[in-house]
């Protein structure tokens, strides 16, 4: 058992390897932005209300969180052009398929997320805000959403570490991301642990960086003394290995 | 805005005609009839759980009464919004905990509502807020964040907080029940000396020598009613119903 350094090598520089991991991160960030940007509304109306629209958003949720990942994306890889012509033309992509069934998936997640953080913030935070004459989207901007970030942002970069990794299922619509590409190096060299090594490469550098990026903004959104004053932080690397154990 | 008589307008600030609230079946409060003159200084004492604090919250809104009107200089809070927020202009707010912007410097406390309710730009907002702060004496704290601050500071801060909005009105929610005992001296004294300012202020509190220092008129409740208005030395010395001398004698405990 040999490891051919120059393989190794090769694959870490080639250009599909690089495409592949781009192809990773950036359906990750489109997902996950997405999925922020409806879980946020969402939230707040499932938060605040008992009734039909409530009670519909809670199922989808539900639904969403229960099935597999990899369900979905087939789901709206092959069943959705069933249903929809429109899904049938050529612009609608393996990308595109995957962006649509991960954002949607993390937007479910994001809602349990947001919805805790929401909790967090003290009540009297929004008295305070009324009492001084701010309207309600006031409130919510300037002073409840700041607040409930801070809350979220650790489970929010876990959730999106997860993501990196799941965007992997999305090669069983043939969308060239890292795994795949990995895969397709390996099924023709049959060098498991050369092309394997350069996609964990890939894999932890951009896990690192997020590490390093959840890190910064814990930071930016720490107000308190005991905050400010941490230094027996666990290190980057130590957080980076916990994450990676766990999915 | 229609032509008004001047006196009238003047010298009454609020008034409650027959407020009632309900909690479900609960009655938190019943048949409240109350006129309040500009400038007047008014302490709200009573059981736990009488119905002070909602009273209270009633005139700003926070806790929306269900029956009477409420008018505050001169407008009808009525749940329009248009009304609600300029009524929340003109009666700030001081709160037990305190409730100020954890995120937010002491500075941007006192800056958000001037800034995003009544429009003035930083640098007006700024000296506002720096002349409350230096009446509140904690003008060098401004670039600290509110967690850095002892309870007796953060409640000074609170005051000036809303103080920036430049209110008619001061409503205290038992504003030093949840300072250690050596704190609760010096926002007392940021209160008399608001008091002495002309503010028209409703306090609920049970700081009896504030009380007796400060109030033109004391209102004790009992069960979500009011049971009795009377001057402080009239309250004090000479209570007219039961319940009051009950609550008086176990306040002395
Ligand atoms: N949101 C609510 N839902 C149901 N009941 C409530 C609610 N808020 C207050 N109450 C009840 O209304 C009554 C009056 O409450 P309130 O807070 O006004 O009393 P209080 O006089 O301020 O008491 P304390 O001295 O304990 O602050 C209490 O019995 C309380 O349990
Ligand atoms: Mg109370």
């Amino acid at each position: 058992m040999t490891f051919d350094f120059s393989a190794f090598w090769s694959a870490l520089t080639s250009e599909a390897f690089f495409r592949g991991a781009c192809i990773t991160i950036v359906l990750s960030l489109l997902s996950h932005g997405v999925g922020i940007l409806i879980s946020i509304p969402v939230a707040v109306i499932v938060d605040r209300g008992s009734g039909f629209v409530p009670g519909v958003l809670k199922s989808l949720v539900g639904i969403l969180r229960g099935a597999p990942t990899l369900l979905q994306l087939l789901f709206v890889w092959n069943a959705l052009p069933q249903f929809f012509p429109i899904f049938r033309e050529p612009w609608f992509t393996p990308f595109l398929a995957a962006w649509i069934a991960l954002s949607l998936n993390e937007a479910a997640y994001q809602v349990e997320i947001n919805r805790a953080a929401l909790k967090a913030v003290d009540p009297g935070q929004e008295a305070a805000g009324k009492a001084l004459g701010l309207g309600r989207f006031q409130i919510f901007w300037y002073i409840t959403l700041p607040q409930a970030m801070r809350v979220a942002i650790p489970p929010t970069v876990n959730e999106f570490i997860t993501l990196l990794k799941i965007t992997s299922l999305a090669s069983v619509i043939s969308l060239q991301e890292l795994m795949s590409t990995a895969s397709r190096g390996v099924s023709t060299t049959f060098q498991f642990s050369e092309y394997y090594a350069a996609a964990l490469i890939y894999y932890l550098i951009m896990v690192y960086a997020l590490v390093f990026l959840q890190g910064k903004l814990e930071r930016k959104y720490s107000w308190d003394r005991s905050k400010a004053e941490t230094s027996n932080d666990p290190g980057v690397v130590q957080k980076a290995m916990a994450l990676m154990r766990r999915a | 805005m229609p032509f008004q008589n001047r006196d009238t307008a003047m010298s009454e600030i609020i008034r409650l005609a027959n407020v009632g609230k309900n909690y479900g079946d609960f009655r938190v409060l019943q048949n409240i009839n109350l006129s309040i003159a500009k400038g007047e200084k008014i302490v709200i004492c009573g059981p736990s759980g009488s119905g002070k604090s909602t009273l209270i919250r009633c005139i700003n809104h926070l806790s929306p009464h269900d029956v009477g009107t409420i008018h505050v200089n001169n407008v009808e809070l009525d749940g329009k919004n248009k009304n609600v927020g300029a009524i929340r202009c003109e009666v700030g707010m001081v709160f037990q905990n305190f409730n100020l912007f954890p995120h937010l410097t002491v500075l941007e406390n006192c800056l958000l509502a001037p800034m995003k309710v009544r429009g003035k730009s930083r640098a007006q907002a700024e000296e506002t807020a720096m002349r409350l702060l230096g009446r509140v004496h904690i003008a060098e704290q401004a670039h600290k964040m509110p967690s850095q601050l002892s309870g007796g500071q953060q409640q000074r801060v609170a005051i000036a907080r809303a103080l920036c909005m430049e209110p008619e009105v001061m409503l205290f929610d038992e504003p030093t029940s949840a300072l250690d005992p050596e704190m609760v001296g010096e926002v007392l004294d940021v209160m008399v000396e608001l008091a002495r300012g002309g503010m028209t202020m409703l306090c609920v509190t049970h700081e009896m020598g504030f009380a007796r220092k400060v109030a033109d008129r004391i209102i004790f409740m009992d069960a979500g009613q009011v049971v009795e208005i009377a001057t402080p030395d009239e309250f004090f010395d000479a209570p007219k119903t039961d319940r009051a001398r009950n609550f008086l004698s176990q306040l002395m405990h």
